[in-house]
């Protein structure tokens, strides 16, 4: 079977369910909603950030400072909603012995990967075109003077969203292939943020004081996308103390962790009894 | 055509051998029955030869490797419990297996009407009794017309209504001239479906072939007398080259003959002792006994 057929019998599977239709609902209306409630306690105010006077109707709610904005608030919503969508996507597979049902009928396991892949993709897509589309409604009601150069979100900044959205599914898949149980697996992805980060405040202060400690997993996703204020404040104060970490080892760590948990995800299928 | 053949297929978890060495084949056309105690590696050789678990050795091939490694597309199989996602209902359970068969347009009247499950089509999987689910589970094993069915215990968990519906949809099946790989420890279910049969016990194959070459063509023989010769007719028996088993209960004796021996010859043999028999039956031997005899010895 191609993908699009993988992908379409996945879309069977789980386009009826109630929770997957609860998360992509949360997705969507909390995306908005935060969006909102970001512009409605923002825009009559005027704050400093480190010298710097800010006033965010003006600074961060039009193009193209927005898209950044935008994606900032979107990145909360991939690690919390869209890991674990990912960790629903195996679990319920695996609970349902549906997986096993589905090899019993005639798909290999090497299907299985394709066809949870696409969806992964599918989905890393679909978030990526709200994070776009929010973006440009919100951008097209509050900037003044819109044009094309300043209304068009950049290349790099869609990328990044596009692959913070497939590696924390890619993450919350790979727990669900291992835990095999919902809630168990929903807890050990939220409890692993707060680990890795603990770990690597642990090491960075009493054993090895690099920055290669934030390289682990979470910290590179989660540093795809940065809050916009201090990268304005540089522009503003012309400085470059408050400089976030470099954007290029990230990317090059993101695509590798991406890698790893897709090989160590059709590694477990291989290998699993179902 | 061998359909299945399988050589040297073993399987261990930790230190339990659930399969052992085991050789079988099954040849197109066959209803083989695959009996066996609980734990007897029956659903772990179907999961084996289904995908679902790795082997620790041995190999298998379907249909002489005509489909490739992935000659499940050809075959229909309900592997122990029914397993479908709860919260759609038939019709869209029995599509996606249809999507996955690469079926287009499966005759979904046809197989619910079969299996007696069209007026609750539109019900969620979730809300079936288990009856209904296992009968589900039949509709999805026959959607793109397989060469070949499996059926692990498919009337485990019904009531006797349950298993003489599905009992009744098996025969249909099988009367169409498909190849059936049914596992069962309902002995009297596989002698009355199963052309061919093979035990097993803790992983071994213990016997194989056609049902009438397995069962011992020597009956059991049940026979009573007076209360006041029955222990004259028990030394008589116990010490005669006719008899090689003898049970009495309750004054009634059964016991199976030497081969070669007639029951008729008991008749006379009591006579010629002065025993007059009030009760002497012949009844051939079940699957059941058989079962029992082998897989005790």
């Amino acid at each position: 079977m191609n993908p699009f057929h993988l992908l379409h019998l996945e879309w069977k599977k789980f386009a009826p369910n109630g929770t997957f239709r609860i998360l992509a609902l949360f997705y969507v209306v909390f995306y908005i909603l935060s969006t909102w409630l970001t512009f409605l306690i923002g825009q009559h105010s005027t704050f400093s950030f480190h010298g710097a006077s800010i006033n965010p109707a003006a600074d961060l709610f039009t193009f193209p400072r927005l898209w950044e904005l935008i994606a900032y608030i979107g990145s909360w919503l991939n690690l919390l909603v869209l890991g674990l969508m990912g960790v629903f996507l195996m679990t319920l597979e695996l609970n349902n012995r549906t997986l096993r049902q589905n090899v019993i009928s005639g798909l290999s396991r090497s299907e299985v990967f394709v066809g949870k892949i696409s969806a992964v993709i599918a989905i890393a897509v679909v978030a990526t075109c709200c994070y776009l589309l929010l973006g440009a409604v919100s951008g097209g009601l509050t900037s003044t003077s819109i044009t094309l150069g300043t209304a068009l979100p950049a290349p790099d900044g869609i990328l990044r969203y596009f692959v913070q959205s497939t590696g924390y599914l890619l993450l919350g898949l790979l727990i669900g292939l291992f835990i095999r149980q919902t809630a168990l697996a929903t807890i050990v992805y939220v409890i692993f943020f707060f680990i890795e980060f603990i770990f690597s405040q642990i090491v960075y202060w009493t054993i090895w004081k690099s920055r290669a400690v934030f390289l682990l997993p979470a910290h590179v996703l989660s540093n795809l996308i940065h809050f916009p204020v201090p990268k304005m404040v540089n522009n503003l104060v012309g400085s470059q103390t408050m400089a976030g970490p470099t954007s290029d080892m990230g990317w090059i760590f993101a695509t590798g962790y991406i890698v790893v948990f897709a090989g160590l995800i059709f590694w477990r299928l291989r290998k699993i009894d179902l | 055509m061998p359909v299945l053949q399988i050589n040297h297929l073993t399987k261990r978890y930790g230190s339990l051998c659930a399969l052992n060495d085991l050789d079988l084949t099954i040849e197109a056309g066959q209803v083989f029955g695959l009996l066996g105690p609980n734990g007897s590696g029956k659903t772990t050789l179907l999961a084996i030869i289904l995908d679902v678990i790795h082997s620790n050795g041995g190999t298998f091939q379907w249909f002489d490797g005509k489909y490739g490694d992935n000659p499940r597309r050809h075959i229909g199989a309900l592997l122990e419990t029914p397993n479908f996602y709860p919260y759609l209902n038939a019709d869209q359970n029995l599509n996606l297996i249809a999507t996955i068969k690469q079926v287009k347009n499966p005759p979904l009247d046809e197989l619910l009407e079969l299996v007696q499950l069209k007026d609750r089509r539109r019900s969620a999987f979730r809300s079936y009794s288990l009856g209904m689910k296992q009968r589900l589970a039949l509709a999805a094993c026959l959607i793109g017309d397989p060469h070949v069915l499996i059926l692990d215990e498919p009337t485990n968990g019904l009531d006797p209504e349950g298993m003489i519906e599905v009992r009744h949809i098996i025969q249909k099946i099988a009367a169409q001239g498909k190849t059936i790989i049914l596992a069962s420890h309902m002995l009297d279910e596989v002698e009355k479906i199963c052309s061919h049969v093979a035990i097993i016990k803790k992983g071994k194959r213990l016997a194989t072939g056609e049902v009438g070459s397995i069962l011992n063509k020597q009956p059991t023989v049940e026979l009573s007398c007076a209360e006041s010769d029955t222990e004259k007719l028990r030394l008589l028996l116990e010490n005669n080259l006719l008899v090689s088993q003898l049970n009495l209960k309750a004054g009634r004796f059964t016991l199976e003959l030497r081969e070669g021996h007639q029951p008729g010859e008991l008749n006379q043999l009591a006579f010629e002792n002065g025993i007059l028999l009030q009760h002497l039956v012949s009844k051939p031997r079940s699957l059941e006994m058989e079962f029992l005899e082998i897989t005790r010895s």
